[in-house]
């Protein structure tokens, strides 16, 4: 398993239609290790609990090695700044 | 007075001098000729070659370097012919682009064309048409301007030819637009005023939409989408009848074991680099995207709704919001709504896709 701190700075429908199930690009800045991480979901905000998950801090644990984009199972936890 | 006239007209101006300065040159030498003699004046001039001799003046020296002198009679002598785009013909592109072609500087005039958007090639390549130098231009435009280039003098070339355009003439054009955006694909037909817009649901849908003359129209793909959204309401429904689901996650990784058994990957193949990161393929972007774009939206706003309601009655991140967000028989029917919001949104397209159809022309 694999947690990082992110701040979400994008949600799109995937330009690219990658995967039926998970239609949303979100993307989001590593807080902790810098970097971008990519995320395929289903809706942004059931995988966020957030309507507008853009520009809030979330920890994630994802349950699968990093892919990119990242289109395995994960949590969010909003983190307050 | 005088003689500071008689010195301002001895003394050329600048631009004359470069003009003239071969011209006083060859006096100069005939007058030293004549002074001087032939000796005095192939001592100047001869130069050995490659085989040097004793005795000749230039025994010492290399052989001289012959390269081509700029015509010094022009204007604009010694200048490059080729310039960077834009510094031409300030504020009149077609003549840039015109000249630039006539000198052999390609580069230069696609410099000029690809600096543009659609909405501005298009007339500026309409106002090339007529010129001697279009033909030379429209064979470089697929490997200086790529397929954008050769799609725009199409549809400049159906403009110029006039008349009125029909069905047939703008499905050609219709199969080419497929991959362009859509402010581009709007601005295309505006230009051959064929922009008929329908607004579904937030979505403006034009004839880029529809069927081309090799390629279909988005009919087929909208049925598809049509037929996957009901098909997902049924995987969903289904897990109802699952005991032990826990949560929102458990739903989805049912209806994902669901599909595979099924033999349907609902993402598509990816490759795997030597670090072991995994990427998945992307698919090429279809003209029917837009509208399956939209479609996603509308099921989003369905999960957005629900959210916010529950966060209102409940408070975000509490307990209770949390058991009530991921409550399984909650997650299966919110997600039956939003396929089914999907559903009669594609049926208005569908619906739009045959009025535009009928309102192209014969």
């Amino acid at each position: 398993m694999t947690a990082m701190t992110v701040r979400v700075t994008g949600v799109e429908v995937d330009p690219l239609g990658r995967d039926l199930l998970r239609r949303w690009l979100v993307t989001a800045e590593a807080l902790d290790g810098g970097g971008e991480i990519t995320l395929l979901v289903h809706s942004p905000s059931l995988a966020f609990r957030d309507a507008a998950p853009a520009g809030r801090v979330f920890r994630l644990e994802l349950a699968e090695p990093v892919s990119e984009p990242y289109a395995g199972a994960f949590t969010a936890h909003p983190v307050e700044e | 007075m005088r003689a500071l006239d008689r010195d301002a007209r001895v003394v050329p101006r600048a631009e004359e001098v470069h003009r003239r300065a071969p011209a006083d040159d060859r006096r100069g030498l005939l007058r030293l000729q004549a002074m001087a003699g032939n000796a005095a004046v192939t001592a100047l001039l001869q130069r050995c070659g490659d085989e040097v001799h004793d005795g000749c003046p230039c025994a010492g020296e290399r052989a001289p370097v012959v390269s081509r002198q700029p015509d010094a009679g022009t204007a604009d002598a010694g200048a490059p012919k080729c310039r960077p785009p834009g510094t031409r013909r300030a504020g009149n592109d077609a003549d840039s682009v015109d000249q630039a072609v006539r000198d052999g500087c390609v580069d230069e005039a696609f410099g000029i064309l690809n600096g543009h958007a659609i909405f501005g090639l298009l007339p500026l390549l309409a106002a090339l048409i007529p010129r001697g130098s279009f033909p030379a231009l429209k064979a470089a435009a697929g490997g200086m301007g790529g397929p954008r280039m050769t799609t725009a003098i199409t549809v400049a070339e159906l403009k110029a030819k006039g008349g009125t355009i029909g069905a047939a003439e703008l499905r050609p054009v219709i199969d080419l637009l497929g991959v362009w955006s859509v402010p581009d694909r709007r601005d295309a037909l505006d230009f051959l005023g064929k922009l008929v817009v329908i607004n579904v649901r937030g979505l403006d849908l034009d004839f880029s939409y529809c069927a081309g003359a090799t390629g279909p129209g988005c009919v087929p793909e909208v049925e598809k989408a049509i037929a996957w959204a009901k098909k997902m309401q049924g995987e969903y429904a289904a897990c109802r009848a699952i005991k032990g689901l826990k949560d929102g996650d458990d739903v989805d990784n049912a209806v994902f074991a669901s599909l595979k058994k099924q033999g349907i990957n609902p993402t598509v193949a990816g490759q795997t680099s030597p670090t072991g990161v995994v990427t998945i393929t992307p698919k090429p972007m279809s003209k029917c995207q837009p509208i399956l774009i939209r479609g996603t939206e509308i099921h989003e706003a369905v999960h957005q709704k629900t959210t916010v309601a529950l966060q209102k009655k409940f408070g975000a991140g509490t307990p209770a919001f949390d058991k009530q967000f991921f409550a399984p028989a909650k997650w299966i029917q919110d997600d039956i709504n939003a396929y089914g919001a999907e559903i009669p949104f594609y049926e208005e397209v569908l619906q739009a896709l045959a009025l535009l159809e009928g309102k192209m022309g014969p």
